[in-house]
């Protein structure tokens, strides 16, 4: 059992970043991952897509994307299908409790027969589900998962999923482990943090429903392990060797699932450090233009010039947060070194009374935007003035998340 | 930015200028309750006027004054309104405001600009310093408007700011740029 040291400058999530950030944590995982694996000795190789004919409409045996962009005509926003959600909300209605949750199967001719009923019914809403037995929601929720045309996990890196088992040491894997969901395209990296929160709500109910962590991950495993598009038959005996190895990996998945939506610190210092790099060399083709053109008529005005601080109004460790939603739109900040985010959201948040404002406390979050990031969003046990030494020419933002 | 006007709230330290605004803007203030100094905060609120329609104003909550420590010139500069704000409790805090007053005098001679005088604190009857007679007389002689009220009572705030939202909406003085290309076009008629 191990954790991440806590991180002085708070700890980034997936979704804490903006797009263009995002891009740059991408290709990072990529050549990080690449090179954990290289360093190990363990093959890393992206597997290339096969091309297979997938229905373009639908629920079971649809891609990923398509589904989403189904749902999202019906629910403008959805991020996970709503057969998925569904299918969850179907069986943690029933009760968390039921002995063998998920290990046992539901009756595989009803199984089919809803399968059928669904694609029928499911989008015209006509499709009743009090009749719906738990262990065949269950059992219609591992379906899904199996039929998905590309492996939940993709193509690309399912097979380095499966090397994480090889690699010797526990932090070496939950590495590999958080590098991979970076890489996971954002619709399966979603669902997949769904899932893993249900299986993980799943084994908080053990006592009486018997599925332990060890349990749940055997009989899920297969689910997202099994892919049968990569042409080469594999043999049954192998097949038992890959399952256990598998189970262990979506053990490790479920077990350490917190730690592995969070962006290494390294990779978004690597960010805020080539966003500082690709600035100098702006600012620095830009100040090769104005000496050329100041060298060409005054070359006695400039020795004169000499930078006057701009920051008077502003002294030293005080920083002016901005709360453009709120009615108290502004406020200077003496930073302390005791000082977190959560302390200035509740400052701003303090005086609001609900009449006035329809914001919930959960909902606003400090940004960190501009300086050497695109725009972050800070957890509230962020030091505000290690963050503010990191980034000194940041804008300090109150913002409802999304908006 | 630049919407609305712009109204800076100065006073003495610990007069309760942070504590008239959330009084007004949120009608919560716990009386006695420190919540450390301001160092600037700005408030964005929409004010009634006599003649029913809102303004919005940028309300600038400002560091207390001490001694030896006058308020930053910039302050003189954007205002469209001042809220000067003494504790009827202290004479030094009267006297502060006084000078503040000769100050904007200085600065803002020639433009218009709004200013009111509030007088905080009368519930604290026993620690009273400034009289009202002589804090109005002052006022008078200076053409200011001057209250006295207290952030236990919300409803002794609400005219004063309902006054200044009015004269501040029938001045001129709005912030905004003017309207630019209008004299270019008329100079280039005549020529």
């Amino acid at each position: 059992n191990f954790r991440l040291p806590k991180d002085k400058t708070g700890t980034t999530k997936i979704g804490d970043l903006a797009p263009q950030d995002m891009k740059k944590v991408y290709s990072l995982a990529l050549i990080e991952l690449t090179a954990l694996y290289d360093i190990l000795g363990t093959e890393f190789k992206q597997q290339k897509a096969v091309k297979i004919k997938t229905k373009d409409s639908g629920l079971f045996g649809v891609p990923l994307s398509v589904l989403l962009e189904q749902d999202q005509k019906k629910v403008p926003g959805t991020k996970i299908p709503l057969i998925f959600q569904k299918l969850i909300a179907q069986i943690e209605e029933a009760t968390l409790e039921t002995e063998g949750l998920l290990r046992i199967p539901g009756v595989a001719t009803r199984v089919k027969s809803l399968c059928q009923e669904l694609e029928a019914k499911f989008y015209e809403g006509t499709f009743n589900w009090e009749n719906v037995k738990q262990h065949d929601a269950a059992s219609l929720l591992k379906l899904f998962i199996r039929e998905l045309p590309q492996p939940l996990l993709t193509v690309e890196y399912l097979k380095a999923f499966q090397d994480v088992q090889n690699l010797p040491m526990k932090e070496q894997q939950l590495q590999a482990l958080t590098l991979l969901v970076l890489l996971l395209p954002e619709a399966n990296r979603d669902t997949l943090k769904v899932l893993l929160e249900f299986l993980q709500r799943v084994i908080d109910h053990q006592d009486k429903n018997k599925m332990t962590l060890k349990n749940v991950a055997m009989v899920m495993a297969p689910n997202l392990f099994t892919f049968h598009g990569f042409g080469s038959k594999t043999i049954e005996q192998s097949e038992f060797v890959m399952a256990a190895g598998t189970a262990y990996v979506m053990r490790f998945m479920i077990e350490y699932q917190k730690l592995l939506w969070i962006i290494p610190k390294f990779i978004v210092n690597q960010v805020r450090k080539q966003n500082t790099e690709s600035q100098k060399k702006e600012k620095k083709d830009k100040a090769m233009k104005k000496l050329l053109k100041k060298m060409a008529y005054d070359r006695e005005k400039h020795e004169k010039q000499e930078k006057t601080p701009n920051d008077a109004d502003v002294p030293q460790g005080v920083i002016r947060v901005q709360a453009p939603q709120l009615s108290k739109v502004s406020m200077a900040i003496q930073l302390t070194e005791e000082l977190k985010a959560g302390d200035i959201v509740a400052r701003f948040l303090s005086q609001q009374s609900g009449n006035v404002q329809t914001l919930k406390k959960e909902e606003v979050f400090l940004y960190e935007i501009g300086g050497n990031i695109g725009e972050r969003c800070l957890d509230g046990d962020t030091y505000m003035k290690d963050l503010y030494q990191l980034n000194p020419n940041a804008e300090w933002v109150i913002k409802s998340k999304q908006s | 930015m630049g919407k609305g006007y712009k109204v800076v709230v100065c006073g003495m330290a610990s007069v309760g200028k942070t504590a008239i605004l959330e009084q007004l803007l949120y009608g919560k203030h716990t009386v006695g309750l420190e919540e450390g100094a301001t160092m600037e905060d700005v408030y964005l609120a929409s004010v009634e006027t006599d003649r029913g329609v809102k303004e919005q104003l940028r309300l600038y909550d400002t560091r207390g004054l001490q001694e030896g420590i006058e308020l930053p010139k910039h302050y003189f500069s954007v205002a469209d309104g001042f809220i000067l704000v003494y504790a009827v409790t202290s004479l030094e805090a009267f006297q502060r405001v006084e000078l503040l007053k000769k100050e904007i005098d200085v600065f803002r001679d020639k433009k218009e600009v709004t200013v009111i005088v509030l007088g905080n604190k009368t519930d604290l009857l026993d620690q009273r310093q400034v009289e009202t007679e002589a804090a109005q007389q002052w006022a008078r002689a200076e053409k200011v408007r001057l209250w006295e009220v207290t952030v236990t009572d919300r409803k002794t705030l609400l005219e004063p700011f309902t006054f200044l939202a009015s004269k501040l909406s029938q001045s001129q003085n709005k912030s905004t740029f003017p309207l630019p290309g209008r004299k270019s076009k008329g100079n280039n008629c005549d020529n």
